[in-house]
């Protein structure tokens, strides 16, 4: 595995959580900036489309009421309604046409016709058109609509006068039998209000009639060579409102406000990359204050790893010198979290396994001199002599079968007793060993004394720590068995009392009173060194206290009673 | 050891701060000026045939590409002779267009030979250049944006033919011999009428209305039968109708023209001349410019670009879409800011 410092990964994570925040914040922010653009956009294209729209219908509505004011006029109405040719009445009616134009700087020209060859104007001394065809002069024929009197052209070239073509539009009232008045507007006063309002760089206004015909566009002739598209139609089906679409490789958002008077649609015309564009902005600025908040992160991340990962480094040497086995030293950590209680921990652990390796050391050594012990009471050089001794009387009372006995079961004590090697030996050889001591001494003291072996079945194949029986079996003849007057019996049994294998060693001797017993529990005495041996061993190999304990009545005899947990093969 | 820490995190705090208030406020305002700056409208020089302004043609093809500069972010710097017979004059004006550096050149060649050096040396400079409405004898130029003459030339006299009777005899009044605009006009012109009209040598007024009025008056002097007379450029045409309108002939000797100007619109009107062929000057303008900026965007441009033209007679002139042509307003008129 591949470790990588804490360091590194707390600036990692710091860096994580910055930038993850950051772009979250950034897109998320982005995105509303952008929504909140398009709709300011969208309403306020719709407030100034909308006024425009008023402030035309209010246009309209005055040359409307002009036209309305001519046809009211009493000279008018004699010149439309007497055919006759009346200089006079002819010269007022152009005088008044002449007043109604002066009105408003914004009318061009003011005009009534009483057939198509017969035209006053307001224009006095500008001769009409001699040319002007018939058709040209009923221009709002294809306008004429059921319900409204007054026709409103589109754009238009006027070229009613002679030597004079000018952009109007018109608006005629006219008759039945094809008496008109009509007044022009002046084009520039339509075209100069649609060119101030601009929106965006290069988004602008125009104005189409319920025809579909333009009557305002800054690109009129782009517009007729198609070389310009506009989505007039959509628009005008929609007649009021916002549409967002693709035109050409730009997207357009249309906004249209369309006037019940006069029938035109303003469109505003705005280009939504050009909406878009201070977004880009806010998405730089952004970035920078991510890019701003990464290096305060990381920063902060290097100061915050400092005081955490430079005590543990401190920790870490510490830990490397108690593995190469010193012990003696004392970490000290420079820190006010949990890592001066770790520090502290740790020191209590070393001291911890200071004492348990002294308690260790402390421990071998007993153990090796019990064993030395062990090893000097089983050969012992009286009982190897007085064995021996026998042998040799044996031989010379050429008791040769008794010889070979008393060999045989010398050999055998030995060999069990002090094989080297495993500290632990079944139970069966164990009981085998004691057997060949009591054969030993059966047949140098004869009838003094009897003995038994009564092992449980199943249980010969338990292990136990080596020669535990011996010792005591030989405490229980010397003194037991052998201070007494008379014969005496010596019981060795073994038995499984649940997860414990008890050994008891009888014996009817002389026994112990009380207080002897007392002083033989408390401390072992030289006398009974091999029953301390005992205690002192179980205790080192089982660690276990209270393993061995004696009951012993004065004159009655001792019983020692040892009691071992159950070990066998397998749980070995 | 805390004290520092401190310290450092007060720093950190200030760096922060110092960050936000930079993003924030001042870089939204540094940026949009810098993009200000590297957005700046790159400089097109437009070279004209002619530019004094008193030509309607010359005029509109002006606004047009005014009106495109101002739809593509260019900046434009429109120069031009005195005149359009004034060779020597373009050729020095495009040597100081090349020594001031533009983006890209739109050229209205007066000599369809004579400017090609000058476009050579354009090019190896690395300045591109486009031309309009007169071309010149080299693929220098990236792209031709104009009439087709021989188109053109074509629909005056299909045109022409709609009015005459059968099989008339026509007389062609040309402008400059050797021009390529003549040369093409009167090609297209010859490939239509022949089999179907009997068509006198072509004669040359020179551009001069005074000219092409004699010539017209000699030919209606001589030929009695004449059945038609096409005149193919605006002075030729004026000249024609002056003569035609004095021979009281007009009814019986259809006129077709070429190019517009308030005269030969009126002529239209009164009947002396039976129809118009106009260029589309607006458009030439216009597509000239915006091809410049795609060009400047490494986009593809056509080779050529025919901006057409347009058969005008007394019943179409006032129709919507034609009006705007023949009675342009000045549309690239700066916008009230």
């Amino acid at each position: 595995m591949k470790i990588r410092s804490i360091r590194t990964t707390l600036i990692l994570s710091f860096m994580l959580v910055v930038i993850l925040s950051i772009l979250i914040l950034g897109i998320s922010s982005s995105l509303v900036f952008q929504r909140n653009l398009l709709e300011n956009n969208q309403s306020s294209t719709l407030q100034l489309v909308g006024q425009l729209n008023r402030v035309l219908d209010g246009y309209i509505g005055y040359m409307e009421d002009l036209v309305l004011v001519a046809w009211g006029n009493s000279d008018v109405r004699d010149y439309f309604e007497n055919p006759g040719n009346d200089q006079v009445l002819q010269g007022r009616v152009s005088v008044f046409l002449q007043n109604l134009r002066a009105v408003r700087g914004d009318i061009d020209s003011v005009f009534v016709a009483r057939s198509p060859g017969e035209i006053l104007t307001s224009e006095g001394k500008v001769g009409l058109n001699p040319y002007l065809d018939q058709k040209q002069l009923g221009w709002y024929k294809p306008y004429l609509k059921a319900g409204s009197r007054i026709v409103v052209s589109s754009a238009r070239v006027e070229n009613v006068l002679a030597n004079r073509y000018t952009w109007v539009v018109s608006l005629a009232l006219p008759s039945e039998d094809q008496k008109v008045v009509q007044v022009d507007l002046n084009y520039e006063v339509i075209r100069d209000l649609c060119r101030a309002l601009q929106l965006g760089r290069s988004g602008y206004v125009y104005i189409v009639n319920s025809n579909g015909e333009l009557v305002y566009h800054p690109r009129q002739q782009l517009v007729y060579s198609k070389i310009k598209e506009e989505k007039t139609s959509e628009v005008l089906a929609m007649k009021n409102g916002t549409l967002t679409t693709r035109v050409g490789d730009r997207t357009v958002v249309y906004t249209a406000a369309t006037s019940t008077h006069t029938g035109w649609t303003v469109v505003g015309v705005s280009f939504l990359d050009e909406v878009y564009s201070s977004s880009n902005d806010v998405f730089t600025a952004t970035a920078l204050i991510a890019l701003g908040s990464l290096l305060v992160a990381i920063l902060l991340a290097w100061l915050v790893s400092r005081r955490i990962s430079a005590p543990i480094e401190e920790l870490r040497r510490s830990m490397q010198k108690i593995e190469t086995g010193d012990f003696e030293i004392e970490i000290t950590v420079q820190a006010d979290n949990e890592l001066y209680q770790l520090a502290r921990d740790c020191n209590l652990a070393i001291k911890t396994i200071r004492e348990l390796m002294l308690d260790n050391e402390r421990e071998q050594e007993n153990k090796r001199k019990q064993d030395l012990l062990l090893l000097q009471s089983q050969i012992n050089p009286h009982f190897l002599y007085n064995t021996l001794d026998s042998i040799v009387w044996m031989c010379e009372m050429d008791d040769g079968p008794g010889a070979i006995k008393m060999t045989t079961a010398l050999a055998r004590f030995f060999r069990l007793g002090i094989s080297r090697g495993s500290d632990i030996l079944t139970l069966k050889d164990e009981a085998g060993h004691v057997e060949s001591y009591l054969q030993i001494q059966k047949m140098r003291y004869g009838s003094r004394f009897e003995y038994s072996i009564a092992i449980e079945e199943g249980i010969r194949d338990a292990l136990m720590l080596r020669l535990l029986l011996q010792p005591l079996v030989e405490n229980a003849l010397y003194h037991g068995i052998k201070p007494k007057d008379g014969p005496g019996r010596i019981e060795v049994t073994g038995r499984r009392e649940g997860s414990n294998l008890v050994l008891i060693i009888k014996d009817d001797g002389v026994g112990m009173s009380g207080q002897v017993l007392e002083r033989l529990k408390s401390h072992g005495t030289q006398v009974h060194i091999g029953l301390e041996n005992v205690r002192e061993r179980i205790r080192i190999f089982y660690g276990l206290e209270g393993g061995l304990s004696v009951t012993s009545t004065l004159g009655k005899g001792t019983e020692v009673r040892l009691t071992l947990p159950f070990l066998t093969t397998e749980v070995a | 050891m805390k004290q520092s820490t401190r310290m450092i995190a007060g720093l950190a705090a200030l760096v922060l701060l110092a960050m936000t208030t930079f993003g924030l406020f001042i870089l939204p305002g540094a940026l949009s000026a810098a993009e200000g700056r590297y957005q700046g409208r790159p400089k097109v020089i437009v070279l004209l045939k002619e530019n004094n302004s008193s030509m309607t043609f010359w005029k509109i093809v002006r606004d047009g590409a005014e009106s495109a500069a101002e739809d593509v972010n260019l900046d434009l710097d429109i120069r031009g002779p005195e005149n359009e017979k004034a060779v020597d004059q373009q050729i020095q004006q495009l040597s100081q267009a090349i020594r001031d550096k533009p983006a890209a050149i739109v050229l209205a060649a007066a000599d369809f030979l004579r400017l090609v050096p000058g476009v050579k040396e354009a090019v190896r400079a690395g300045i591109p250049v486009v031309t309009m409405d007169s071309f010149i004898a080299s693929d220098d130029a990236l792209s031709q944006i104009g009439t087709d003459s021989v188109d053109m030339g074509a629909s005056a006299a299909r045109s022409l033919l709609k009015f005459a009777t059968p099989q008339p005899e026509v007389a062609i009044l040309s402008h400059i011999r050797g021009s390529s605009t003549a040369r093409d006009r009167e090609k297209g012109a010859q490939n239509v009428l022949e089999g179907k009209a009997t068509v006198l040598p072509v004669v040359y007024s020179g551009a001069d209305i005074d000219t092409a009025y004699r010539l017209a008056k000699e030919i209606l002097g001589n030929r009695p039968n004449l059945g038609g007379i096409l005149a193919l450029n605006e002075p030729t045409t004026q000249g024609v109708i002056r003569a035609l309108r004095e021979s009281g002939r007009a009814d019986t000797i259809p006129l077709v023209g070429i190019d517009q100007s308030f005269e030969l619109l009126k002529a239209l009107e009164e009947g002396v001349l039976r129809s118009l062929l106009v260029q589309q000057p607006f458009n030439m303008g216009y597509l000239s410019v915006v091809s410049v900026r795609h060009l400047l965007e490494h986009k593809p441009i056509p080779r050529s670009q025919d901006t057409g033209s347009i058969e005008i007679t007394k019943e179409n002139m006032f129709l919507p879409a034609n009006e705007q042509r023949l009675f342009p307003f000045d549309e690239a008129k700066p916008l009230a800011k």
